[in-house]
């Protein structure tokens, strides 16, 4: 009851640690403590995530079956639930998040995109003039969307009562969603690490808590070399393919035979299936900890230490267990992921995380707040 | 009493306080803080899984509720209901019902629905749509596999010849055009959206006579008239962004081995379909089906000798996997079929 009564929301068991005092190495529940000598020793807030895969499953699967009989419409009243959930049952340093989307705003952003879409798809499929206009309208105007997207997923995330925000000019937008992305395809995707340097830093570098700024620090060198042991693994399993197949077609002979078209078939989409499950755990535990080790808010420092192991395990289990359920297991494999990201992030620092304080009402009302939010731009926390 | 947290939405720091509902006003009550808000003036989030619920005041402020059952019980006691999609996400009953509904609607919409919404699409098709698709795909087949036709001009005229006087069985599409092509993909046929076939060199030559030659054009008729290739195109669209949207993010490895699997079988049945306008066709210009029969026995012997390998593929096993991969169903079936008609 003592706890309860002290504000703590614990419905833990006590033994369960979810802050380190990093001086000491001592487990305690709450924010900074005070040493004897009356100064804050930095404490190590473990990210927690409490859902549940078959909790989750009540709440998706009727989102599904409401979303197919409103043929879609339903589908942004979904979104918002799935967030809510996602947000309020993450915690850190004794609070959880909060999402305050509205549905309408998300219905829009959706029907812009889906017009988008289809515009797009209509475009590349009769080719003449006008599918080169539309691209490059789309091209043009999609900076200013994605931008107007982060906007609005900040200022609808909140946590213990103050509101994130997003603070990126129009102009960096353009720099950030347009010229890298067209550069990194000019040069073969070998300019992909820089542009995803450019990215986090335009998304964290402009982020905000009330009013306190976030900061990124990582560098392009960094990114680089993160990339260099992925590069280095599709490499490999390139000439691990390339080499299978060498082995496989000569035996065929002059005319290809259904039998060793469908072998050879088997074994690409089989190799494909593999080279995804290893390489992009690798890829996700290497960015997201090089991300997150360099972004600072305030006095406090984030760590992110991901294992790839783990997550291969992770993904590979999810694999095998939508597809033997036909889909039905995905709210236990976006639980598993979820939970594994949290329980590696932390929040490190010796400051008193109830200290931030909100923007003042005014300056809200000067940046205004965004109508839609467009595309489903995850901040990935 | 209900225990819970009050933040004020401007500073960070969270105040323990407690909680009341009378009819008419939520009573917070703690260190620092007392606020009763009018019932109206305040709103509190359904409830969500095991989430702590929120109760906004108004300006940022709110509180948080950590124990749901004694929040429900006071709220309750007041006489307010909690929302049907409350109960809906709680209810393990209402999941495992959700979840029958789901699949029977899956499946009650691809064996009912899909084909349906497919025969109304093509219907409607604009001409022009089906002319465009048909002219690209020609000149892409052109450019790529098809060489002119070393046919003499007089072989060709007499089968163009023999191709004009058939009758159509149900006053099909009018604007059929009958074109000869040479390509290495062995003796073949295929139509295009708008009602041309292409007859390559090397069927002609397996074909014992002319007659053949038209029982495989009315089978390739047979396709036009029942708008194959643009069902074909709908429905890989279709499924596809279906296997989109209900894998999301897992979609893009998995849709792969079902979506070939339904895939070749929908071929099969269109083939088929072919198959039966074919032989309608054949009857109705008193051509034998039987005809076509023959042809395709011709057809897989000649893929014997050129393969190399048995006419039953090889092993019982192997062969059997083929046939789920088949596009086309074994010749032997479709020959049988034919002669019984």
């Amino acid at each position: 009851m003592e706890a309860v009564a002290a504000g703590r929301q614990d419905r833990r068991p006590a033994d369960t640690i979810q802050s380190v005092d990093l001086n000491t190495g001592d487990g305690q529940q709450g924010g900074g403590m005070e040493t004897k000598q009356g100064v804050a020793s930095p404490i190590s807030n473990q990210v927690q995530f409490h859902g549940t895969g078959g909790e989750y499953f009540g709440i998706w699967i009727v989102n599904l079956l409401l979303t197919v009989v409103t043929f879609g419409i339903y589908s942004a009243w979904a979104k918002v639930r799935r967030l809510k959930y996602f947000y309020g049952q993450t915690e850190v340093a004794g609070a959880r998040f909060e999402y305050h989307g509205k549905p309408m705003a998300i219905l829009l952003g959706r029907i812009v995109a889906v017009l988008l879409f289809a515009a797009y798809s209509v475009a590349t499929n009769i080719i003449s003039i006008w599918s080169l206009v539309l691209i490059i309208v789309i091209a043009l105007v999609l900076p200013w969307l994605l931008r107007n997207s982060l906007r609005f997923r900040m200022r609808n995330s909140s946590y213990r009562g103050i509101r994130f925000g997003f603070s990126g000019g129009v102009g960096r937008a353009y720099e950030t969603f347009l010229f890298y992305p067209i550069f990194t395809f000019i040069t073969l995707y070998l300019a992909a690490p820089l542009f995803h340097q450019r990215l986090k830093r335009y998304q964290h570098g402009n982020a905000k808590f009330g009013t306190s700024p976030f900061s990124f620090q990582g560098t392009v060198g960094q990114f680089y070399k993160a990339y260099a042991a992925v590069f280095g693994l599709v490499i490999l399993a390139f000439f691990a393919m390339g080499f299978g197949i060498a082995m496989i077609a000569p035996a065929a002979g002059g005319k290809p035979n259904p039998a060793m078209v469908a072998t050879l078939m088997g074994f690409l989409i089989l190799g494909t299936i593999a080279v995804s499950l290893l390489v992009t755990p690798l890829w996700l535990s290497r960015t997201q900890n090089l991300i997150w080790n360099n972004t600072a808010l305030g006095e406090f420092q984030f760590h992110c230490s991901l294992k790839a192991r783990r997550l291969v395990w992770i993904y590979l289990g999810n694999f095998v267990g939508i597809l033997l359920t036909l889909g039905l297991f995905i709210p236990w494999a976006a639980v598993r992921v979820a939970r594994y990201r949290a329980e590696s992030l932390t929040l490190d620092g010796a400051g008193d995380v109830e200290a931030f304080v909100a923007e003042q009402a005014g300056a809200v009302a000067a940046i205004g707040e965004e109508v839609t939010e467009i595309f489903d731009f995850d901040i990935a926390f | 009493m209900l225990l819970a947290r009050y933040f004020d939405g401007v500073s960070a720091r969270g105040h323990p306080v407690s909680l009341q509902r009378t009819q008419t006003h939520w009573l917070i009550s703690g260190e620092g803080v007392e606020r009763q808000i009018p019932v109206a003036q305040a709103t509190l989030a359904e409830r969500l899984g095991s989430i702590p619920r929120r109760l906004e005041l108004g300006g940022g402020a709110y509180c948080e509720v950590a124990d749901q059952e004694r929040l429900h019980q006071m709220l309750l006691s007041v006489g307010e209901r909690p929302a049907n999609v409350e109960w809906l996400q709680r209810s393990r009953a209402a999941a495992v019902l959700a979840t029958l509904a789901l699949v029977g609607m899956g499946i009650a919409g691809y064996v009912w629905v899909l084909p349906l919404a497919l025969e109304l699409s093509a219907d409607r098709l604009p001409p022009t749509v089906r002319t465009a698709i048909s002219t690209q795909t020609l000149g892409l087949l052109d450019s790529q596999l098809l060489q002119p036709s070393t046919l003499e001009p007089a072989a060709q005229d007499r089968i163009r010849g023999g191709f004009h006087r058939l009758q159509s069985p149900a006053d099909a599409a009018a604007d059929v055009k009958l074109l000869f092509r040479s390509a290495q993909i062995g003796p073949n046929a295929l139509a295009l959206p708008d009602g041309t076939v292409i007859v390559l060199d090397a069927l002609v030559a397996l074909a014992n006579d002319d007659e053949q030659v038209l029982a495989v054009v009315a089978h390739e008729l047979g396709h036009v008239h029942h708008q194959h290739g643009i069902k074909l195109m709908l429905r890989n669209a279709v499924l596809g962004g279906v296997a989109l949207w209900w894998l999301g993010d897992f979609s893009a490895l998995m849709a792969g081995a079902p979506a070939a699997l339904l895939h070749a079988r929908y071929s099969r049945e269109l083939e088929t379909e072919a198959d039966d306008f074919a032989a309608a066709m054949l009857l109705e210009n008193s051509i034998a089906p039987s005809r076509l029969a023959d042809f395709l026995e011709k057809m897989a012997a000649d893929r014997v000798l050129s393969e190399g390998s048995p006419a039953g593929g090889g092993t019982n096993a192997q062969s059997q996997w083929l046939e789920y991969l088949a596009t086309h169903p074994g010749s032997e079936q479709r020959a049988a079929r034919l002669r019984a008609m």
